[in-house]
């Protein structure tokens, strides 16, 4: 090969490597200048979201398509309603108490609809079956609710949807997702990705507002399971799956001393949010966008609340001071993005219904209402407004 | 360790040896090296202010190196390392250009692995394993060689070994929060 020939082909290859890393695996992770007051705005434009579309009858807006102006209420899901609720109350512990009212009004639309069950009461919205994903994140809602307002009034129905939680527990701290109430027994077999880490939670709550009551052992028994055998035994692909509600339930504990293994969990729940957060910061610029698509408000917000209850968690904890800061940056960066993308009340007057566009998170044109609980969430977490409930 | 390893299959001392059959002159061999060792070293003094330009953190540039690397890796698996021996001026400063510098020392693989160690580990890591390796590289071009077959063999070790290590890295870059 001659000279001339060599030195072109070595440029090629080199421009050729740094090009297709720079549209690639190098591309630039856009993280937005944010201040924690911004972040908090966001929030609040959220819950204003969620609080818009309420109902007479305690519902929230369940799912809303923009481009063709569709409000869609099939399929209502109680988890979720519980969820965002559970959030509203996030918001109040925040400092906004003004959206209390709101979440008071979906709190008496869950506890017209409690039955008995098991040792406790359920959350249900069918007479054959309970779920356990409705009943822990109604109780993580009067728990938060709890803190947000020092009103113990519904200290007795948070105790019940424990004891409901408790039972739904099987050897190994697993738990099983469905209560049939024909039976009036737990339903074998069937488990949920979700409902496990949202009822771990709800129990670590109520240790934190009743520690001499023995709460900390369902609690702990279930964080096992999470953080040593769930992802084996439920086979889950990629360990550890992000559960953000492990990580809350890490954070609530922490303060009282985590197990090496809890530790190690922890780590390994802020490496998987890192890298997702990281990804989805570099889809700002062409093509990766277009190659996948970015999150939704509920996928990022998710994350950002993960970090953010690992970032509690490791203030309690030094053994997680080593992930300390990468978990700030991570979360403040994840938050940012989730900022820069809520429609303003500028960009929401371009369409037919902007008090249904304003402060939500659109994906193909359509929000279903946990992609504000969950943004709602990781923004609070971002702006240092969360942490463990307690006395 | 896998710092020093992995600049030591960037170089990849045995493909070196082959790209440059049956042997290189010492002083422009060590010229090159030295320049190519400096390349190294400067890559990793300005690796923070680089990545900050790019806006990506160096778990994400460590993601990048591995995927270089195993590629430089795999290339070599494949298809060994051929030579280019008869290219360029056959003394000189034009020699030590081409061939020995472009394209057997300088390599975008050798660049990147330096970058991202550099931001990692610091630049003293980058300047002790480029150091190293370029002095093995040049021991391998210089000495008299017969029978490629070992020297061959030793390239795909070698090359094996960058793609293990690539993928360590990728697994830790990904990792990293």
């Amino acid at each position: 090969m001659r000279t001339s020939t060599r030195v072109l082909s070595v440029t090629a290859l080199w421009v050729g490597s740094f090009g297709a890393l720079r549209i690639s695996l190098l591309a630039p992770e856009g993280c937005p200048d944010v201040t924690p007051a911004a972040l908090e705005a966001s929030a609040v434009a959220a819950g204003a979201w969620i609080e818009r579309g309420q109902g007479d009858d305690g519902r929230y807006v369940y799912e809303y398509h923009r481009d063709d102006d569709r409000v869609v209420s099939a399929g209502y899901n109680i988890v979720r309603h519980a969820g965002v609720t559970m959030s509203l109350y996030q918001l109040a512990r925040a400092g906004h108490p003004e959206v209390v009212g709101t979440a008071d009004k979906a709190l008496a639309m869950m506890l017209d609809n409690v039955v008995p069950a098991g040792d406790g009461i359920a959350f249900v919205d069918s007479d054959t079956s309970a779920r356990l994903g409705a009943s822990a994140l109604m109780a993580a809602a009067l728990a938060q609710r709890r803190d947000a307002t020092g009103d113990d009034r519904y200290d007795e129905d948070l105790r019940a949807l424990g004891r409901f939680l408790v039972g739904q527990i099987t050897t190994g701290g697993q738990m099983l997702n469905l209560y049939d109430l024909r039976t009036a027994a737990p339903s074998p077999g069937q488990t949920s990705r979700y409902s496990t880490g949202e009822a771990a939670w709800a129990l670590a709550q109520l240790h934190n507002f009743f520690p001499d009551e023995g709460w900390d052992v369902p609690a702990r028994h279930v964080l096992d399971y999470l953080a040593t055998s769930r992802d084996e035994v439920e086979a889950l692909d990629f360990a550890p799956w992000p559960d953000q509600w492990a990580a809350y339930t890490l954070a609530e504990l922490a303060p009282w001393g985590l197990d090496d293994h809890h530790v190690r969990y922890a780590e390994a729940l802020s490496e998987r949010f890192g890298m997702l957060v990281r990804y989805e910061s570099q889809k700002d610029g062409w093509p990766l966008p277009f190659i996948d698509p970015r999150a939704r408000g509920a996928g990022l917000g998710v994350w950002v609340e993960g970090l953010g209850a690992l970032a509690r968690a490791a203030d309690s904890d030094d053994r997680l001071a080593d992930v300390r800061t990468a978990l700030d940056d991570r979360m403040v960066c994840g938050a940012s993005l989730l900022a820069e993308r809520q429609p303003d009340r500028r960009e929401a007057a371009a369409w037919d219904a902007p008090t249904l566009v304003e402060g939500a998170w659109f994906r193909y044109d359509v929000t279903r209402m946990d992609d504000q609980q969950h943004a709602l969430s990781g923004l609070l977490a971002a702006a240092g407004e969360l942490g463990p409930v307690g006395p | 360790m896998r710092s020093l390893l992995a600049l030591f299959s960037a170089v990849n001392p045995f493909a070196v040896a082959v790209a440059l059959w049956p042997r290189e002159r010492r002083t422009l061999m060590a010229a090159a090296a030295a320049v190519a060792c400096a390349c190294a070293i400067g890559s990793a003094a300005v690796s923070r202010p680089v990545l900050d330009g790019l806006d990506v953190t160096p778990g994400t540039f460590r993601v990048a190196a591995a995927v270089v690397l195993g590629i430089a890796g795999a290339r070599w698996l494949i298809v060994g390392a051929p030579s280019v021996a008869a290219e360029g001026p056959s003394a000189g400063a034009g020699r030590v250009a081409v061939p020995l510098l472009f394209p057997v020392l300088v390599t975008p693989q050798l660049a990147i692995v330096s970058m991202s160690t550099g931001a990692d580990h610091g630049v003293a890591v980058v300047a002790g394993g480029a150091a190293a390796s370029l002095a093995i590289a040049w021991l391998a071009a210089v000495v008299s060689k017969r029978h490629p077959v070992g020297w061959t063999a030793g390239v795909r070790l070698a090359a094996a070994l960058a793609v293990a290590v690539a993928l360590a890295l990728a697994v830790d870059g990904v990792k990293t929060v």
